[in-house]
């Protein structure tokens, strides 16, 4: 065994030559490795497999063909199907974990001093990406591609106006129909390109201050949110950070490639979820024309008739007047995109104190949740009623109940949090007129539901009953948000520092425990290489043509593994001491249970 | 015999080489890493490459015409004056000539056995005092035969005019008349200056049209391909039937790509300037 000795002195040397032991990035705790502060390496490994699968589609993609050179990559080119359908369901990955990302930063309050750039660059970055997304699903050149060019045109235009929304549409889809697709293409690429700059950026401004403090650490105090770097329980960057990204990236594009290889295997999907492109434009389809299901909240919000200028509005501000001119979704665009965005831009400028606990930032935790729960409520309402008109009646009857949960709920929470008992005389110190509200808005909201109740009975058309159904949907998604919120318990002498109280002693003796690593570490190791390598060689047979969804499952094998692997070898980096067995486990159970289910996908049809 | 324990790094006790448990997993999970990224080098090489190009089966007969659609006349093509056309794919340009002599004399040009990959012959053109020495390869290259010229004085050829060392096309690589002088002097300077050749002004490479294209001076190893010809003697007309020799530069095969028609136009020097420049 001379060759292990010969490998163990070339790693060495990379590792000395590449200086990976002081690597200058931020070192945190071994208590962080968990997927709560890992979120975002979801976004960044689904961004990497979009960028090496985008690279690749490149080269057969044929702007001035755009349906034909699509199917071509699809029916003939060899594990083509498998790209262009990945790089989908990727795009679809980074969207869906991105807001997980934003939302989960939100409410813990990671936004506040000194992360106030990190946090706008990062929903510039998210702006980026849907932008990027629609421009991406209109390659494709199918239907939806042609009628998500004809409703963007339709966009641009009903919110700008004609002169400059027609400017716009020639800006983004050229004047003539042969342009369209190589201006799309070209712009496509420059927003990933423009996503990566942003991406650099937010990792930079990430590492300028890492990851802020757990709850616990900081008091829930964004000023004490900085985690020391002379703490005594910080992992090394490498190979304990390092490890546990490759862990993340290929937990991330296992899922994505079961997924897909389940999707793949199925013969009619819904057009929402369907990894291949639809028919050809001009071809009769059994569904409507959808939007991809992130763009389908302003689909239904664009519906909200009551908001439509039905007539050119002119301000007088003196000797300046405004006309506005007819439009049907400016004011849609405006309540369902602009306000919020903005919302979102300027929160740690709006939210400056120093508090993080969500019950001590009650009204951006209430204008949080909301955003949250309007935006399922839309995305589903869309895609069960897409394209019907939506009246006052109707959109009060969805948006009241939720308002009320969350506003109730929000307020109770804090005062029990707070150690306030609710009582009688509280009420009459002025909170009456808060509930008397509360209650109006309840009130108002079932009688408006107990009108489409009745328009049901009536008519006996099932999509009165939709609003009442979403209506309530949103009033349990603000619940299961508010009992998400921790207690407010924050234990004065608990340390800023835990590892002050850990002696060296303490350290010496965990890894002197964790020398004793347990031999089915070992075994479960080569389990996963055995994996690697055998579906590696089982790819090489696999026709890449026929079977993508057999492909996709064995590549999902492949990542999973490597996962698990990886997993292995963080949970054996000298710092962290050696949990139960059954925590150790975890992880390989997940892995193992996604292995499995990607055998779904090696079924032939 | 390697003992597994938990110690500190691998070591030897005697004979025994001494790897701890963690150490085999950091060899486990390097060579996962290896693996699973390695499982993506065959799909990704198979998805970048080309699927064999399906160009046609056989060459296409094709007759020639001017760009005025007169059919080509064999006994009225003029002595010495190169004509442009593409054959056999929309994008391989090739060259007619009627040869003749520095008199303007149409020359017969005999058909001769050559080798595919050939040394230089460093010698003057056919037309204006060169030998007619064998061609000679290396032992194993493969051999053709090159039809020789066509028409009533067998004068008439037909070549690929891409230059077979780095592919440089018209004006780069041009036919010089008998007594006309290369535009760029050759080494030695007298093969270039009695004319009669094939130059390339790019590397300096010459060929002789009165022998297959034959290379008379490197740096190129191939002759040029010949485009087979064929006169129709009851009409007149001429006719492209194939391509013999090396395959044209740049391309896989002969025929893979676009292949012209049965009707190719071909164009005087004036004309395929103007063309290129449209």
């Amino acid at each position: 065994m001379a060759g292990s000795n010969m490998i163990e002195k070339i790693w060495s040397w990379i590792v000395d030559r590449a200086n990976l032991r002081e690597i200058p990035f931020r070192r945190v705790p071994y208590t962080y490795f968990n997927l709560d502060h890992w979120l975002g390496a979801i976004v960044a490994s689904a961004f990497a497999w979009l960028a090496i699968t985008g690279l690749l589609l490149l080269i057969w993609y044929d702007a001035s063909n755009p349906y034909n050179s699509t199917m071509r990559i699809v029916n003939e080119i060899p594990y083509g199907k498998l790209l262009l359908s990945s790089h989908l369901y990727a795009a679809h990955l980074m969207i869906l974990s991105a807001f997980i990302h934003m939302f989960r930063n939100f409410f813990k309050a990671a936004y506040k001093k000194p992360r106030e750039l990190l946090w706008t660059v990062g929903i510039l970055a998210g702006v980026v990406t849907l932008n990027t997304a629609f421009l991406g699903y209109v390659l494709v050149g199918d239907i939806t591609a042609s009628d998500a060019i004809n409703v963007g045109k339709g966009v641009v235009t009903g919110i700008f106006g004609t002169d400059l929304g027609n400017y716009i549409s020639a800006l983004l889809f050229g004047i003539s129909a042969d342009e369209t697709y190589k201006r799309v293409l070209a712009f496509h690429i420059i927003l990933a390109g423009l996503l990566a700059l942003l991406f650099v950026a937010h990792l930079a401004l990430f590492e300028a201050y890492g990851p802020p403090a757990d709850p616990k650490e900081s008091r829930w105090k964004a000023s004490l949110s900085i985690i020391n770097q002379m703490r005594r329980d910080l992992a090394p960057w490498f190979p304990t950070n390092f490890l546990y990204i490759l862990y993340m990236t290929g937990i991330t594009w296992g899922l994505l490639l079961v997924l897909l290889s389940i999707a793949l295997s199925f013969e009619n999907t819904h057009p929402l979820i369907s990894p291949l492109p639809g028919p050809p434009a001009g071809v009769e389809t059994e569904h409507p024309p959808y939007p991809p299901w992130f763009f389908i909240f302003f689909y239904k919000v664009a519906d909200f008739v009551f908001l439509s200028i039905q007539n050119p509005i002119t301000i007088s501000l003196g000797p300046l007047t405004i006309t506005i001119s007819e439009s049907p979704i400016l004011l849609p665009f405006i309540v369902g995109v602009v306000l919020p965005l903005i919302y979102l831009l300027l929160v740690p400028f709006l939210d400056r104190s120093d508090e993080r606990h969500p019950l001590k930032r009650p009204i951006h935790t209430a204008i949080g949740a909301m955003i949250v729960v309007y935006l399922i409520q839309a995305t589903i309402w869309g895609a069960l009623t897409p394209g019907e008109p939506v009246h006052l009646d109707k959109a009060l009857a969805v948006m009241i109940p939720p308002m009320a949960t969350v506003g109730i709920g929000i307020y109770l929470l804090s005062k029990r949090h707070g150690g306030i008992r609710v009582s009688r005389a509280s009420i009459a110190r002025g909170e009456a007129g808060l509930y008397v509200g509360v209650f109006l808005l309840i009130a108002s909201g079932a009688t408006l539901a107990l009108r489409s109740w009745e328009s049901l009975m009536i008519t006996k058309e099932l999509d009165n009953i939709v609003s009442i159904a979403i209506g309530a949907l949103g009033s349990g998604a603000g619940l299961m948000i508010l009992s998400m919120i921790p207690r407010i318990n924050i234990n004065k002498s608990s340390p800023a520092d835990p590892s002050a109280e850990i002696s060296a002693k303490a350290i010496e003796a965990s890894v002197k425990t964790e020398r004793d690593m347990p031999i089915w570490m070992i075994i479960l190791g080569g389990f996963y290489l055995f994996i690697i390598i055998a579906f590696a060689v089982a790819l090489i047979y696999i026709d890449p043509i026929a079977r993508a969804s057999a492909i996709a499952s064995a590549l999902a094998v492949i990542m999973l593994a490597l996962a698990g692997i990886s997993h292995i070898a963080y949970r054996t980096t000298n710092i962290l001491p050696y949990l139960s067995n059954y925590i150790e486990l975890k992880p390989h159970i997940a892995v193992i249970i996604l292995m499995l289910m990607s055998v779904i996908g090696l079924i032939p049809k | 015999m390697i003992v597994f324990i938990t110690g500190n790094s691998p070591y030897y006790i005697g004979d025994q080489l001494v790897i701890k448990r963690r150490d085999v997993i950091r060899y486990m999970a390097i060579l996962g890493v290896a693996g699973a990224i390695g499982s993506l080098i065959i799909p990704t090489i198979r998805y970048v490459t080309p699927p064999a190009i399906s160009g046609a089966a056989k060459y296409p007969r094709s007759q020639l015409f001017f760009s005025n659609g007169e059919p080509v006349r064999a006994s009225r093509l003029p002595v010495n004056t190169p004509y442009f056309f593409f054959y056999p794919l929309k994008d391989t340009q090739a060259m007619l000539v009627n040869l003749g002599d520095a008199n303007g004399n149409p020359v017969e040009v005999k058909p001769r056995e050559l080798s595919v990959t050939m040394y230089p012959l460093k010698d003057l053109s056919l037309a204006v005092g060169g030998t007619d020495k064998p061609i000679e390869g290396p032992p194993n290259a493969s051999k053709y035969l090159f039809p020789g010229g066509v028409g009533p004085t067998r004068s008439i050829v037909a070549y690929s005019l891409i230059c077979q060392h780095l592919g440089c096309i018209y004006p780069q690589f041009r036919f010089h008349k008998p007594g006309e002088p290369t535009s760029l002097r050759t080494n030695p300077p007298e093969i270039g200056q009695k004319g009669g050749v094939f130059h390339c002004r790019c590397h300096g490479t010459v060929y002789d049209p009165y022998r297959g294209a034959a290379v008379l001076l490197d740096p190129a190893i191939h002759p040029l391909p010949s485009i087979i010809l064929e006169w129709e003697q009851s009409t007149d007309y001429l006719y492209a039937t194939g391509v013999v020799g090396p395959t044209i530069f740049g391309k896989v095969c002969n025929l893979c790509g676009d292949v012209v028609g049965d009707r190719v136009t071909i164009y005087t020097a004036e004309e395929f300037a103007q063309l290129a420049l449209a």
